[in-house]
């Protein structure tokens, strides 16, 4: 359902009088957390609305607090910005177990043994062992 | 989706598809505006603001709604 009309160009519709671009958005090619992250993204030098129908498309109405700019390139860079997250989210997905065990790792290497586990065997001509050297051997 | 109503009053419509009552309601409360808040089955939630610029107003509400839904973890 994506604006096909002459006045739009791919997804976007300018809205020159209002000072605005409307972004049509399939929810089936971004999900909607993608399309919050990119919409707060934006919420710092633009006003951002959401309308739509969220399973079937979502609007996303851009305005510039500045009312100077090129209400198009605000389109497509709302646009680059959606495949931005999306791409991040993907990676974030396939990289999510690697994470994990590399912050396991991480944190069983940072965690010392407690003094009861340690036998004097352990110790001896371990010059990073955590016992005094008084009882060392 | 933003409708004026008079010189100083517009009626700002949230799809409760995209945002949520509670933050609205914070949002407004923390604006200090002149808001009531509506709910239509069909329309969703209705705000009618009445302010000097009440256009700017209700956008910067909705900005306001989406970064404290966003903070919340909301969405």
């Amino acid at each position: 359902m994506y604006l096909q009309d002459e006045s739009h160009k791919s997804n976007l519709q300018v809205d020159q009088e209002q000072g605005r671009v409307m972004v049509s958005i399939n929810p089936q090619m971004y999900p909607l957390d993608v399309i919050y992250s990119a919409a707060y993204s934006f919420t710092n030098k633009n006003y951002v609305l959401i309308d739509g129908e969220k399973d079937i498309e979502v609007i996303v109405e851009i305005k510039p607090m500045a009312s100077s700019g090129d209400l198009e390139a605000l389109g497509r860079e709302f646009n680059n910005t959606l495949l931005r997250h999306q791409i991040y989210n993907q990676k974030s997905k396939e990289n999510a177990p690697i994470r994990q065990v590399l912050l396991y790792r991480a944190l069983l290497t940072n965690s010392p043994p407690s003094p009861e586990d340690i036998t004097i065997e352990d110790t001896i001509g371990n010059p990073a062992s955590p016992l005094p050297p008084s009882r060392k051997g | 989706m933003i409708k004026k109503e008079g010189e100083d009053t517009v009626k700002l419509y949230l799809n409760p598809d995209f945002y949520d009552i509670e933050t609205i309601r914070e949002s407004v409360e923390s604006g200090r505006l002149d808001c009531t808040i509506d709910i239509d089955i069909k329309e969703g939630y209705i705000i009618r603001i009445t302010a000097k610029n009440a256009t700017i107003e209700a956008y910067k509400l909705a900005n306001r709604v989406l970064v404290e839904m966003k903070i919340k973890g909301v969405v």
